[in-house]
């Protein structure tokens, strides 16, 4: 038994491969799917260890199995404007430690909570460019936000894919590594004021309404239902769609 | 431009680590000698398992957690730990603990990251460092960030120019010599920015040091190696890189080849 054991918990020890990931995803916090595939393809021939396919959630949920001892993950998420598949790195537990090791001041980030909740708490999952701008002069500090300093901070925290901005509609909307790191703190919450979309079950703040039956639903999960331009219908009520 | 073609070498010599005389993993513990000639820090690892057996194993656990995830984040920051961190924000009431908790935070992070914790006497001050054990040069290119590999590159050449100027480096010779490759020290420069503000982030996460020092031409600011650059960098490989740039053999920089004066012994 203890023979069965031991080689259990050798056999689940992390390879140089692994180890080269997950720093390469803690140094670099948020990847596309496409990347991590490439990025994990690259370790397994650095380390010189073979595998038969590149099989990329299992190498993850091997890497998982350590990190959650650490409170720390990788988690997978989708990006609700371009549907792009994302893997990132995150922390679980909001604790002293974490904060202490934050690149922005309490200023910033008081900033970035007033951006986010107007995101969540609009229907339609989006802020007006204008309108985050003057949010900076809404905070509860003596010391007031210059504009040139919010915009730099909106320009990092989409850099980050904190955010994401989206020029044709000239606004701000939850980026995709705030979709997956702070996904069970929204639905923590703000429970009763946030729907998931009604196809893909996963929490939808940006999306589009159905009038009629008044579920929610991502562009890119309505697109996968909706093939034929005829057929627009909801998917839930099967009313027309405008 | 030879910043960009040393870039790849540069890079194979950051990754290659440095044994300090401070302690790491494999020193850590208690020998099996006479209790009085152990060392005090093995003398404090066994006080600390007294005090940590009176402890939860589930409390004990959370410290050794805390800890782990304390050195991770603080390691991205890139400023190095002190001891009185670690007191201050994770064993606030058990300071006694630290050898104990230390050790259960090395082998999350070794099993996780494959990553050691390097004791490091400086200064009177006894810091914390990181160090990963994966040694593969393209590792490094694959976790900096692309922006960072010129800053790197950057930091290369002011430790190889303090180096070869035995470590004792005029900050008004580095910026002449900068100057002559395209680096001024007020205008804003394509890749580096501010670089006087970079060179005061190298000394922020003591890649560098600076001190004011009286010479024959009065009160002048020298720069000097800092502990990170002892922790991650070899002398041997400066010179390597600087020999390669005058195409000669390393050899003939005697004097550079040894330790530099009243600074820390590289093994």
């Amino acid at each position: 038994h203890y023979f069965i054991q031991s080689n259990l918990r050798a056999m689940s020890a992390l390879g140089v491969e692994h180890h080269m990931f997950v720093q390469t995803l803690a140094a670099r916090r948020i990847v596309s799917e496409k990347e991590a595939v490439e990025l994990i393809t690259k370790c397994i021939e650095l380390s010189d260890v073979s595998y038969p396919t590149v099989e990329l959630p299992d190498h993850i949920t091997k890497i998982n199995s350590k990190l959650s001892d650490l409170f720390l993950e990788i988690r997978k998420g989708t990006c609700e404007h371009t549907a792009t598949k994302y893997y990132c790195f995150v922390n679980n537990q909001e604790d002293e430690i974490s904060k202490l090791c934050s690149n922005y001041s309490p200023q910033d980030f008081a900033y970035f909570r007033k951006l986010i909740e107007q995101m969540i708490l609009s229907d339609e999952g989006y802020v007006q460019s204008t309108d985050s701008l003057t949010l900076c002069n809404s905070l509860p500090d003596q010391k007031k936000m210059t504009y040139v300093h919010a915009k730099a901070l909106l320009r990092g925290w989409c850099s980050e894919h904190w955010l994401l901005e989206d020029r044709k509609n000239n606004s701000f909307q939850l980026g995709p590594r705030a979709l997956i790191e702070l996904g069970p703190y929204i639905q923590s919450a703000y429970g009763d004021h946030v729907t998931s979309c009604s196809l893909c079950r996963t929490l939808c703040i940006y999306g589009e309404r159905c009038e009629d039956c008044n579920t929610k639903f991502h562009y890119h999960c309505k697109e996968r239902i909706n093939k034929s331009v005829e057929n627009m219908r909801c998917p839930n009520c099967k009313a027309e769609w405008s | 431009y030879f910043i960009q073609s040393n870039l790849r070498f540069e890079m194979s010599q950051q990754n290659k680590r440095l044994k300090t005389n401070g302690l790491d993993d494999s020193q850590a513990g208690p020998s099996n000698a006479n209790v009085s000639q152990l060392t005090p820090d093995a003398r404090a690892l066994a006080r600390s398992e007294q005090v940590a057996a009176q402890m939860s194993g589930t409390d004990l656990k959370k410290l050794e957690i805390d800890l782990a995830r304390y050195l991770l984040f603080a390691d991205k920051k890139n400023i190095p730990t002190k001891k009185q961190d670690i007191f201050k924000h994770v064993l606030k009431d058990n300071p006694r603990l630290l050898p104990k908790v230390l050790e259960g935070a090395r082998k999350y992070l070794k099993r996780t990251f494959n990553y050691s914790v390097c004791e490091v006497d400086y200064n009177k001050n006894r810091y914390y460092l990181l160090r990963n054990n994966v040694e593969l040069p393209e590792l490094q290119l694959l976790t900096r960030p692309a922006h960072s590999h010129s800053q790197l590159a950057l930091l290369t050449i002011i430790l190889s120019m303090i180096h070869m100027a035995n470590n004792a480096l005029d900050e008004k010779d580095l910026w002449e010599t900068l100057k002559i490759l395209g680096i001024d020290r007020t205008e804003s420069h394509v890749d580096f920015g501010e670089t006087e503000k970079l060179l005061n982030e190298f000394v922020k996460q003591t890649y560098i040091e600076k001190q004011k020092v009286t010479t024959t031409n009065g009160l002048v600011v020298q720069l000097k190696w800092g502990m990170r650059a002892y922790h991650e960098v070899r002398m041997s490989d400066i010179l390597q890189f600087v020999a390669s740039i005058y195409d000669v053999d390393k050899d003939i920089w005697k004097k550079q080849f040894s330790s530099h004066d009243g600074a820390m012994d590289i093994s």
